[in-house]
């Protein structure tokens, strides 16, 4: 059971992260444009800078969870990997309870606050082109929600594991 | 609870945790959590507001644009297996040398160093591209090791490097602008690279049962004039993608997000040019590209949280104060400073401890009149040796996962040593002849 | 027979001062500070001084920290973090929050609006401060007015420009309400990030930049890398900077508190505009050894300004809160110019060159 839910979470995750790795290529194609308009038509475009960051932002934020899933981020292991499997497991899910879920659950909270402020407010970019901004904050607290979704599957994947 | 208390109990307990063995990012982010509750009276609303409002600066900001960009362009270029010809013409040319496949791996290391703005692929390719070959004509377990995971390191010093994006990001001064860091790198890389390269002759002279020649037989394949035309040939495409990075940056065509942009274009190009290009390359290389962005990206959230923390507390204040109210001769200021950093580099990932570092020793260096472009070289050669140094070295890690059956952790630390002594001695050298920082950039950007 | 005339007019403040009684209390109260400013910049200075004259005034009992761009927060989420609790003041220059509310604008500067003394004097006298107050107090913020420094710059170009065709297709930056009359202009505009513009400008990727006030633009060495300053800074006559404060920690404060704030908001706006003055006399002496200084002509800046006056008119139509604030500005515009006509000619230039006919402000 508990090893369905966590698969089923992984899959979610990867499904989201592999669609939001194709966010690299507009944002090449972006940036190059503004290049090419700048030299070859003398008139730079008045979104280019903005839109880029954007997809940079968007692109990295959707990342989170879906490096976790290939335990993609970086952590100090030569230690704990000398000792056994069980208390590697135990370790795992001590950590994960007391370092990681706490500040993910409030980072949770706190960004979807962020984008609620800023959706009452119909939030504009504060820039000439003015593009919405709230669409952007509602993403950035998905994306943690999907991290902290990734930890929970870490934890029920560690939980089996113990009992098996 | 003192100041100078809470300042040494943060560091500490982030030592501590980091050895659990949870990602580092995730641990940077609790630790500081931790410590901003304390500071702050235990509000977790205002501590969280500040956090997520870090976060979302992180999402707009121009400057980082150009690490995904790089790492694209890594990504590609890796798939297009474009180091493999040069490699191939360069160990029958250098081959015949004592240690000449060692000279001919921190030769393609630093030709591609100047093309890649990552490490981590440079080891991994040139570890599964020339140990084989290396250990094959006898070279020295340790030796080869230390020549691929030092050379392989190179791309992150040499321009571009998205060490100096997040560097220039960081500090938003004129004088350590990415543009400025990446002309002030090219010689101190090049220094390093020659370091290592003499080295090697020079050992492999002594001792030619660490690095043997090749056979006559094998290199008398080609004429001379062959050789020649193949390394010539094979330095096309490495040169062009230079030229589309470092050059349009240098000649004032596009900033240094832009030319991240026009040098993936060249390694989409390239990889076309190499039949390499598919609908599955592209996918592999996205999926890729993401994955270490987030990663680094994640490094980014927690450092930031972890060092606006400790700015808030006050923490920076009471190290400038150690350091500079120590009335200590700025010298010795500028080598505790060094230490702490190299240290740091043992057990912490590099963008951790320019997060965590920068804030605090910048103003300390300008505070003590030494130059801020020179000063932050000083801090990337030095952080390009915590890829390096044992026992966590990311340089050292790569390798291990591609080196041949044999080879021991113990192998590559004992096999890294000279490099990272050699890293001091640079950084030693830098300080001894400061143009070689400070002279490309005045010459390019009068700065 | 002339009617009784009273005193023609009064201190509303007198009568408050007069009736106040204090409860003194020892406790100490810590803030912290964000604003976008780097250490670098002038600007930082100034919500320093504001806070050591915070300190100063109350024996220490209210503690403001300033932390510079990036430190607590990124520069640009200042606003956000005051408006929040995650600090509780702010320093910054309006015009930055645009995109919470385009009303923002008018309390920063307005192209071919209020200079230093319109800005005094509207703010202090007129209702700004009330108005500033409203817009602001729609984010949970308190805000006072929190630095004055006078007029900005021009453009540092490489292009000389002073005819209303030089513009027409330069390459610029310039951010805000500006970039968009240039863009009106047929100019090219790229809203570049503060750190880039160096680079940018130097690598010939844009024609010309402004920044900000001579004392604040010298560090940044523009004058190394153009040839040109095209002068007058029309885009922004008066910088005006703004004190903002979160209201739960506002409302909490005891009275005399308050009223420190207040009167050290006032000081620095003082100081802040004699301090940069002073040093803008300085810088533009430096710059002249580097640049050549051009004027464009009268023709062009009528131009300019007609461009102007559309485009804020637009905005107005566009903005019920912009209309409000700049309704007012230009209320007081009208309202003060008979004086300001009246009391022309006496601007005090050098003996020699008054008495050489430059008798015009
Ligand atoms: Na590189
Ligand atoms: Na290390």
């Amino acid at each position: 059971m508990l090893e369905n839910l966590s698969n089923t979470l992984e899959r979610i995750i990867k499904k989201e992260g592999d669609i939001s790795s194709m966010l690299i290529y507009p944002l090449l194609l972006v940036v190059v444009y503004e290049v090419f308009m700048r030299y070859a038509f003398n008139s730079p475009t008045t979104w280019g800078f903005e839109a880029t960051t954007f997809i940079y932002g968007l692109h990295y934020m959707f990342g989170l969870a879906y490096t976790d899933v290939y335990d993609g981020h970086v952590k100090v292991d030569i230690f704990t990997a000398l000792a056994p499997e069980k208390i590697q497991t135990l370790l795992r899910i001590l950590t994960n309870l007391v370092l990681f879920m706490p500040v993910t659950i409030c980072m949770s909270i706190w960004s979807v606050k962020f984008a609620y402020t800023s959706v009452m407010g119909m939030e504009v970019n504060s820039t000439s082109w003015a593009p919405p901004i709230w669409p952007l904050k509602i993403l950035m607290a998905l994306c943690f929600v999907f991290l902290l979704i990734q930890g929970i599957a870490n934890l029920l994947k560690d939980i089996n594991a113990l009992k098996n | 609870m003192s100041l100078e208390f809470m300042t040494v109990a943060m560091f500490a307990t982030l030592i501590v945790a980091i050895t659990l063995g949870h990602p580092l990012a995730y641990t940077l982010a609790a630790v500081a959590a931790l410590f901003g509750l304390i500071d702050n009276g235990f509000s977790v609303p205002m501590l969280f507001e500040m956090f997520v409002n870090n976060s979302w600066g992180l999402m707009n900001n121009y400057t980082l644009v150009a690490i995904p960009l790089f790492i694209l362009m890594a990504q590609l270029l890796d798939r297009s297996k474009v180091s493999d010809a040069l490699f191939e013409s360069l160990y029958v040319v250098l081959g015949s040398v004592k240690g000449g496949l060692g000279l001919a791996v921190v030769v393609v290391c630093t030709v591609f160093a100047a093309t890649t703005g990552i490490i981590g692929a440079s080891v991994v390719a040139m570890g599964l591209l020339a140990t084989p070959a290396l250990i094959g004509k006898g070279y020295q377990k340790e030796l080869t090791s230390g020549i691929i995971c030092a050379s392989g390191t190179l791309g992150i010093l040499i321009p571009p490097s998205i060490m100096m994006v997040v560097y220039g990001g960081l500090t938003g001064m004129k004088e350590t602008s990415v543009g400025n860091l990446f002309a002030g790198a090219i010689f101190p890389g090049l220094v390093l690279a020659s370091l290592y390269f003499l080295y090697i002759f020079i050992r492999c002279n002594i001792n030619p049962t660490l690095g043997p020649p090749i056979s006559k037989e094998e290199a008398s394949t080609y004429t001379a004039a062959q050789k020649w035309a193949m390394t010539l040939k094979s330095l096309v495409p490495p040169l062009a993608l230079i030229l589309a990075v470092m050059g349009t940056i240098l000649a004032g065509v596009a900033t240094p997000t832009e030319a991240a942009g026009l040098g993936a274009l060249g390694a989409l190009i390239l990889a076309a040019f190499n039949k390499k290009l598919s609908l599955e390359v592209l996918r592999e290389s996205a999926y890729a590209t993401l994955r270490t962005t987030s990663m680094v990206m994640m490094l980014f959230i927690g450092g930031k949280f972890f060092s606006t923390v400790f700015l808030s507390m006050g923490g920076g204040d009471v190290v400038a104060d150690l350091l500079i109210g120590s009335g200590m001769n700025r010298w010795l200021i500028l080598f505790l400073m060094m230490g702490i950093v190299f240290i740091m580099g043992m057990f912490i990932d590099w963008a951790a401890i320019l997060l965590i570092t920068v804030p605090v020793f910048m103003p300390i260096a300008m505070e003590l009149d030494f130059n801020p472009l020179w000063f932050s070289l000083l801090m990337c050669v030095n952080l390009q040796t915590s890829f390096l140094t044992p026992p966590f070295g990311y340089a050292l890690f790569y390798f291990k996962g591609v080196a041949p059956e044999g080879y021991t952790m113990m192998h590559i630390y004992k096999g890294i040593i000279p490099f990272v002594l050699l890293q001091v001695v640079s950084i030693a050298l830098l300080c001894l002849f400061p143009g070689l920082v400070t002279w490309l950039p005045s010459i390019f950007f009068g700065a | 027979y002339a009617g009784k005339r009273e005193k023609f007019g009064e201190d509303p403040r007198h009568k408050v001062a007069k009736r106040v009684k204090f409860k003194t209390s020892d406790e100490k109260i810590r803030w912290k500070m964000v604003m976008p400013w780097s250490k670098g910049l002038l600007f930082f200075d100034i919500a320093q001084h504001f806070a050591d004259s915070v300190r100063l005034a109350s024996a220490g009992r209210l503690d403001i920290k300033p932390f510079s761009a990036g430190e607590l927060v990124p520069a640009m989420q200042s606003f956000d973090a005051v408006s929040s609790g995650a600090a509780q003041v702010g320093h910054d220059w309006p015009g930055y929050w645009k995109g919470k509310n385009e009303a923002f604008v008018a309390f920063a500067s307005v192209p071919f609006g209020l200079d230093a003394e319109g800005y005094n004097i509207w703010l202090y006298e007129k209702g700004g401060i009330e108005l500033m107050q409203e817009i602001y107090g729609k984010f949970n913020l308190f805000a006072l007015p929190g630095g004055q420094c006078g007029q900005e710059m021009g453009l540092f170009s490489n292009k000389r420009a002073t005819k209303m065709e030089d513009f027409k297709g330069m390459r610029l930056r310039t951010p805000g309400w500006f970039m968009d009359i240039m863009n009106n202009l047929g100019a090219s505009v790229s809203p570049l990030p503060g750190g880039e513009v160096y680079l940018a400008l130097e690598r010939g990727v844009i024609d010309a930049a402004e920044f900000s006030s001579p004392a604040i633009n010298y560090p940044m060495g523009f004058d190394e890398i153009t040839k040109y300053v095209i002068q007058p800074g029309v885009h922004q006559p008066g910088i005006q900077c703004g004190l903002f404060f979160n209201k739960d920690a506002y409302d909490k404060l005891p009275d005399d508190l308050k009223w420190i704030i207040d009167i050290c908001a006032k000081e620095t706006q003082l100081w802040s505009y004699n301090w940069i003055n002073s040093l803008n006399a300085k810088a533009i002496r430096l710059f002249k050894e580097k640049v050549e200084f051009v004027k464009m002509d009268e023709e062009t800046r009528i131009e300019f300004r007609k461009t102007a006056k559309e485009y804020i008119d637009s905005v107005k139509a566009k903005y019920p809160d912009v209309k409000k604030v700049m309704d007012s500005q230009e209320a007081f515009i009208n309202d003060y110019a008979d004086w300001r006509d009246a009391r022309g000619g006496v601007a005090p230039w050098p003996y020699e060159t008054y008495v050489g006919g430059k008798t015009y402000e």
